[in-house]
């Protein structure tokens, strides 16, 4: 059933992104997971393009919020306006309430209005002086950003970084991908073309098979390890946290469920490891300068190498 | 000179006993069992090979070396292996002998290896 969920979802978002067949599976692989993604790249990747025409084809409700420096954080999670005919405050929810909230450019907000997003992706939940509001069901935030490197940007706090369930990296496409780019956009791109293919019940019974994918015992201690790895490498100042290992698991049991599976293989957790830790990590200086490690997905990738999984 | 000869042929002679004692196959290994004599084979052929890796590497590894092995059978015992292994699904019919036969043809790798480093020197 997956299977063809994924498909269905490969088909509709190939009619407008072209050569991005890896980066919205995995967007799938965290929208069943439950999971939030953090979508990195330099400007004019197509990454907008991408989460645009995702959440078109998935027929939830979807609001899209233009980070910016001067924003505050009721322009995302709303807050009370006096109505004057009933001379009462009402609460005015924000765009976060919705199923997908695309948060674009994310990083260009000031680290307060990154925050308030903090409650509503952990607990599903909005607190505006002291009442509290659950926000719909599904709820999934896919941010974009530009590398840090760029002008203009905050850089999200930690505990903000380690609410997204994957970060998705966003390269160069390759010379044919771009002549297809190129070709495809002689004429004006209509999004139009993208049509809701997966119902709401479909993605609720979707969760369903993901809660049933089962994780062994030696699964979740080899994801222990690994996490354990992280945290003990020389070269890294902040290792993956349990949470980030809870959400490798709930990840690697998406990728098991859309891959047919009813169980967690080492190479589910092998292929994700990447996505779902490396953003949450923060090199320690002294090493970066030493050249000792030049990215904190390389250091996973060593401590891949190294862990033995059970066999 | 002749006692010399004599020493270094027997000595051979027990070496290789004790090294075909060592790589004995059991007689009717369990699926667990192949797996591990095919670990041990592995770790002697390549003694670079990371610790981390997983079965399905090892096979798409090995698939791409000249070995004349039936590559289906073996890649449907490792995915039966896995279903037992890692979701408690009772295996059946899984064929021990396609591990077994890929865990011998790692000598031929390992000799294959040996002939050619000789060349290279």
């Amino acid at each position: 059933m997956l299977a063809y969920l994924k498909s269905k979802v490969l088909e509709e978002v190939g009619k407008v992104v072209i050569g991005r067949d890896e980066e919205t599976t995995l967007l799938l692989t965290a929208l069943i997971a439950r999971g939030h993604v953090l979508l990195e790249g330099v400007p004019g990747t197509s990454k907008t393009l991408l989460a645009k025409s995702f959440s078109r084809c998935l027929g939830l409700r979807f609001r899209r919020v233009q980070f910016t420096p001067d924003m505050l954080p009721l322009d995302i999670v709303g807050g009370f306006i006096f109505n004057m005919k009933s001379r009462e405050f009402e609460f005015k929810e924000g765009p976060v309430f919705t199923n997908i909230l695309l948060a674009d450019e994310i990083n260009r907000a000031a680290p307060k209005v990154q925050s308030a997003l903090l409650e509503s992706m952990q607990e599903l939940q909005v607190t505006v002086e002291g009442q509290t509001s659950k926000l719909p069901s599904p709820f999934m935030v896919i941010a974009t950003q530009n590398p840090l490197d760029f002008e203009g940007v905050y850089p999200l706090p930690e505990s903000e970084m380690d609410r997204f369930m994957i970060r998705i990296e966003f390269g160069y496409p390759n010379q044919n991908v771009e002549v297809e780019i190129l070709k495809r956009n002689l004429t004006e791109l209509d999004l139009d073309v993208v049509k809701p293919v997966i119902s709401n019940e479909e993605l609720i019974e979707a969760f369903k098979v993901v809660d049933s994918v089962k994780a062994s015992i030696e699964i979740l201690e080899y994801v222990s390890k690994l996490a354990i790895g992280t945290r003990t490498d020389n070269r890294i100042n902040l290792g993956a946290s349990p949470r980030a290992a809870v959400q490798l698991v709930q990840v690697a049991r998406a990728n098991a469920a859309l891959e047919g599976r009813t169980y967690v293989t080492p190479d589910d957790i092998k292929k994700l490891a990447g996505v779902a830790l490396a953003h949450r990590m923060r090199l320690d200086r002294s090493a970066a300068l030493k050249g000792l490690a030049t990215n904190t997905s390389a250091v996973i990738q060593q401590v891949l190498d190294v862990v033995k999984p059970p066999r | 000179m002749l006692l010399v000869a004599n020493v270094a042929i027997y000595l051979g002679l027990l070496l290789g006993i004790i090294r075909g004692r060592r790589f004995r196959l059991p007689s009717n290994p369990t699926v667990e069992e192949a797996f591990k004599i095919l670990e041990k084979s592995l770790t002697r052929t390549f003694p670079d090979l990371p610790a981390g890796y997983t079965w399905k590497e090892v096979v798409n590894r090995l698939k791409a070396s000249n070995l004349d092995l039936d590559w289906y059978e073996i890649e449907d015992t490792v995915r039966k292996y896995e279903e037992f292994r890692y979701g408690g699904i009772d295996y059946k019919n899984a064929n021990v002998d396609a591990i077994l036969r890929l865990a011998v043809s790692l000598k031929k790798v390992e000799k294959d290896a040996r002939i050619s480093q000789i060349q290279s020197t």
